[in-house]
């Protein structure tokens, strides 16, 4: 009989009860890990979607030179341009912003002299569609950088 | 019992162990987290310093466009808006940027002119100095500051670097991070460094890499410039560390002679052409297409030259003959008739006496243009444009008759730019609108034609090596030599390089003068007056030839006195010197132009040698003949074989080829001093023909470049841009 004796209730509760908190730690950490490097990954190729996005679209706006350069673009107004592109198969959405540099009087950098104005090109990316570019657990998915560009 | 109270501490054991080995696990990956965010962070604020670097010379280029004498002193908040703030002061640029997120990134600009003691409370303390050359026609050295005490002073022992002319070097520093949060000038060594070495060229120096542009072939014929040679050279050299190069688009280049290349000479050809010379050597050209040549080519338009204003000088056109009458006086004669290279027959239009008053001329409206018979100088002070005359003669000739050039004297162009006007000299009426100008060329200056342009090329030993004069004609460009005898009486005895000059009647007007007949002037006393010898003397290398004086003790004894220096510039000890009626026999070891670009040429030179400092650049061809004179080309020379406004060089559409009627071919006896009388001739378009003794190109691509002091903004090219 004696040999036969199982675990007290107790004991057993609460060895599954550190196992649960033990395999709960895991879980957790092991998604956050994910989720951290998940964002380094979509920061990186955010970064580099960026730089691609920004080089393709400034040398479009040169081209393009009537529609960029004698139009402004703020940030509250209609984009330049806006449109998504995926890398890494994350579906970047951006919006590039773009406004002359002028002087506090008024008056543009570069003077009179013609095709000599500045842009300060903004540009904002964001992706997994979030409006808000918050995701639970995974704070601001969004990079955002900032340039100047000179008229050629 | 004992056993069984084992087993269960056993399972609890295992339990926490297991607890231990995934707390660890746990708590290394805890700590690899933040690494990775780390690195990302680290790599995100690296793209915003490359960023913000990049964002600098993009500022700098605009700010050196507008004001090519910038170099950071706008001395105010030059941008306040909340994604650009700019700061300039006292050669310190600090610029902030501001993304969407709120998050900065910052450029700092050090100019080597920076002023610390006026702002102290702004001073750039780094390692990275920039340095605006923009202006200067020579290398300029800027100094690197070094480390001392965790500061980068600039000291008189610093290590320089040289700046190219007409360049600018910009070292702009990007930083991004937490320690640039704020408008205030951030500290390097809390945020990313990024530099973006930057080097801004006026554009005109930076897409031009040729001395010589033949869109419709290059044909060279060196016959040598005296006995001794038995073929001549064509030398292609630069006037600095650079390349020249030779382009064609057409057709071969063909040298007949012997080919010097110095420093390396680029050839590039059409499909299918070829190089030849004569005088033996392999070379071996590059080909590219006329499309792949083309952003290599100046492109020089007639319009940007000719646009009008209501202050220009109009002239009317026609044939203005320097005259001297049967009393001895000097007087201008204009004919309403186009110069088609004699002389004009028959009574003038009419006679301008001296000084002349232009305004008597019909149509004739304007201050910037002066015609002076008393020392055959045309002064070109503004920009003067020929118009149509009465008779509709829109062609505009300076010539003099024989007998004063007979007598030695020779005209002179001058191109004074001391006024902020760009001295130019246009006709464009329509394809007959041609320039003929004979006598030497000085100063700073263009001729524009709508048609051709003959002129009689300044002797190398009376050409100003800073003088820049632009010859641009739609039609052809011809050079011809100045007139070997007419030089030689004009120096009295000219044999080889040795002169004889006698001088009196010295002039104290130091602006350069016409050239005068030394045959009948003779010095008093002394040779104290250094004003007689601005020009075309003025530093010179001029020195007593062998035996000078030696025929007469007194001037044997004089000689020792001027013999060992004689400077003309300065004031020389010879009082009581009386070189009346005694020719003093006078060297030019070497001609002030090529002395000046440091050219020693290893040829003899002849009087009637040819020497340009300048551009030309013709739509149709290029032609000098001259004989067995050598020719000294320091510029480029461009025959485009098209209008650059609409075509590609030597492509469709081709410029029309401006024939001219047989009669310009007519010899006449006023030009026959000249090998050729031929100012005004019909060649193929776009191509360059030379037949010279010897001919020797200095590739100078900064004669692009316009040199008037007045210009503040300029298009600016990006030779150089990386980012570390």
């Amino acid at each position: 009989m004696i040999s036969r004796r199982g675990f007290s209730l107790a004991e057993v509760l609460l060895a599954v009860f550190l196992c649960a908190v033990a395999l709960l730690a895991v879980v957790g950490l092991s998604l956050g890990l994910l989720r951290g490097q998940r964002k380094t990954v979509d920061l990186s190729a955010g970064q580099a979607a960026a730089d691609h996005i920004l080089s393709n679209l400034i040398e479009r706006a040169q081209r393009e030179h009537d529609e960029f350069w004698n139009h402004e673009y703020p940030a509250s107004g209609p984009a330049y341009r806006e449109g998504s592109y995926v890398l890494n198969r994350t579906d970047f959405a951006y919006r590039m912003d773009a406004e002359t540099a002028q002087s506090p009087a008024g008056q543009n950098i570069g003077g009179s002299s013609t095709q000599n104005r500045v842009k300060v090109v903004r540009l904002h990316l964001s992706w997994w569609g979030q409006s808000n570019n918050q995701r639970q657990g995974y704070g601001k998915l969004q990079y955002d950088c900032i340039r100047l560009v000179h008229e050629r | 019992m004992l056993k069984y109270q084992r087993r269960r501490a056993f399972a609890l054991v295992l339990v926490m162990l297991s607890v231990l080995v995934i707390s660890m696990f746990l708590g290394a990956a805890l700590k690899m987290l933040p690494v990775d965010l780390a690195e990302t962070v680290h790599s995100r604020d690296k793209e915003a310093a490359v960023q913000a670097a990049r964002s600098g010379a993009n500022y700098a280029w605009s700010r050196l466009q507008e004001n090519i004498h910038w170099r950071g002193d706008g001395n105010a908040v030059m941008v306040d808006t909340p994604s650009l703030h700019v700061v300039e002061d006292h050669g310190n640029v600090v610029g902030t940027l501001t993304a969407q997120d709120g998050t900065k990134s910052q450029f700092q600009i050090r100019f080597s002119a920076q002023d610390g003691n006026q702002d102290p409370g702004f001073f750039l303390d780094t390692p990275w100095v920039s340095l605006n050359n923009l202006s200067g026609s020579a290398r300029a050295q800027v100094a690197r500051p070094t480390s001392g005490g965790g500061h980068y002073p600039v000291s008189g022992s610093s290590p320089t670097e040289s700046v190219p002319r007409f360049c600018a070097d910009i070292r702009v520093i990007g930083l991004a991070g937490q320690g640039c949060q704020s408008d205030a000038p951030a500290d390097t060594a809390r945020c990313q460094v990024q530099v973006a070495d930057t080097v801004l060229c006026r554009e005109e120096m930076a897409i031009h890499d040729s001395v010589l542009y033949a869109a419709g072939g290059f044909a060279a014929q060196a016959v040598g410039s005296d006995s001794t040679q038995t073929e001549g050279k064509i030398i292609v050299d630069s006037t600095d560390d650079r390349m020249p190069g030779i382009r064609v688009i057409s057709g071969d280049m063909t040298v007949q002679g012997q080919f010097v290349a110095n420093k390396g000479v680029q050839f590039t050809l059409g499909p299918g052409g070829q190089v030849s010379v004569s005088g033996g050597g392999t070379y071996s050209p590059g080909h590219e297409s006329f499309v792949q040549q083309d952003p290599h080519w100046p492109r020089l338009t007639f319009n940007s030259l000719v646009q009008q204003n209501p202050a220009d000088t109009h002239v009317p056109g026609g044939t203005y003959v320097w005259h001297e009458n049967a009393s001895g006086t000097r007087e201008l004669h204009y004919y309403d008739t186009a110069f088609d290279g004699n002389l004009p027959s028959g009574p003038p239009t009419q006679v301008l006496a001296n000084p002349t008053d232009l305004s008597a001329l019909p149509g004739f409206s304007g201050t910037g243009l002066d015609l002076e018979p008393g020392s055959l100088t045309t002064v070109i002070r503004g920009k003067v444009h020929v118009s149509d005359s009465p008779t509709g003669v829109s062609s505009f000739a300076v010539v003099a008759d024989s007998d004063l050039l007979l007598a030695g004297n020779r005209p002179l162009q001058y191109f004074d730019s001391s006024n902020s006007q760009q001295p130019a000299l246009v006709a464009n009426s329509g394809s007959d609108s041609h320039i003929v100008l004979t006598g030497c060329s000085k100063g700073k200056g263009s001729l524009a034609s709508s048609g051709q342009i003959g002129i009689q090329a300044s002797s190398v030993f009376e050409a100003d090596p800073e003088s820049n004069i632009a010859l641009y004609a739609r039609g052809d460009v011809n050079i011809l030599p100045p007139p070997s005898p007419q030089i030689s009486l004009y120096n009295t005895f000219f044999l080889g390089n040795t002169f004889q000059l006698n001088v009196s009647s010295l002039s104290s007007d130091t602006r350069p003068q016409a050239p005068k007949n030394f045959n009948n002037l003779s010095l008093s006393n002394s040779l104290t007056d250094s004003s007689a010898f601005s020009y075309p003397f003025q530093n010179s290398a001029l020195s007593l030839a062998s035996g000078a004086f030696s025929t007469d003790p007194t001037y044997a004894q004089a000689s020792s006195a001027v013999q060992s220096s004689f400077d003309p510039s300065a004031t020389t000890a010879a009082s009581g010197l009386d070189l009346a009626g005694n020719p003093v026999s006078l060297q030019i070891t070497t001609p002030l132009f090529l002395q000046f670009l440091q050219v020693q040429p290893p040829f003899p030179l002849t009087p009637s040698d040819v020497a340009f400092s300048g551009v030309v650049y013709a739509q149709g061809g290029v032609n000098a003949n001259l004989g067995k004179s050598n020719f000294f080309l320091n510029g480029v020379l461009t025959a485009y074989g098209g209008d650059p406004a609409g075509s590609y060089p030597g492509g469709s559409p081709r410029a029309p080829s401006k024939r001219l009627p047989s009669a310009w071919n007519a010899t006449s006896s006023i030009f026959s001093l000249l090998p050729t009388n031929r100012f005004l001739t019909a060649h193929p378009t776009g191509k360059v023909d030379l037949k010279v003794g010897n001919a020797q190109f200095l590739y100078d691509p900064a004669s692009l470049v316009p040199r008037d002091s007045s210009i503040s903004s300029a298009k600016l090219a990006l030779i150089f841009l990386a980012v570390h």
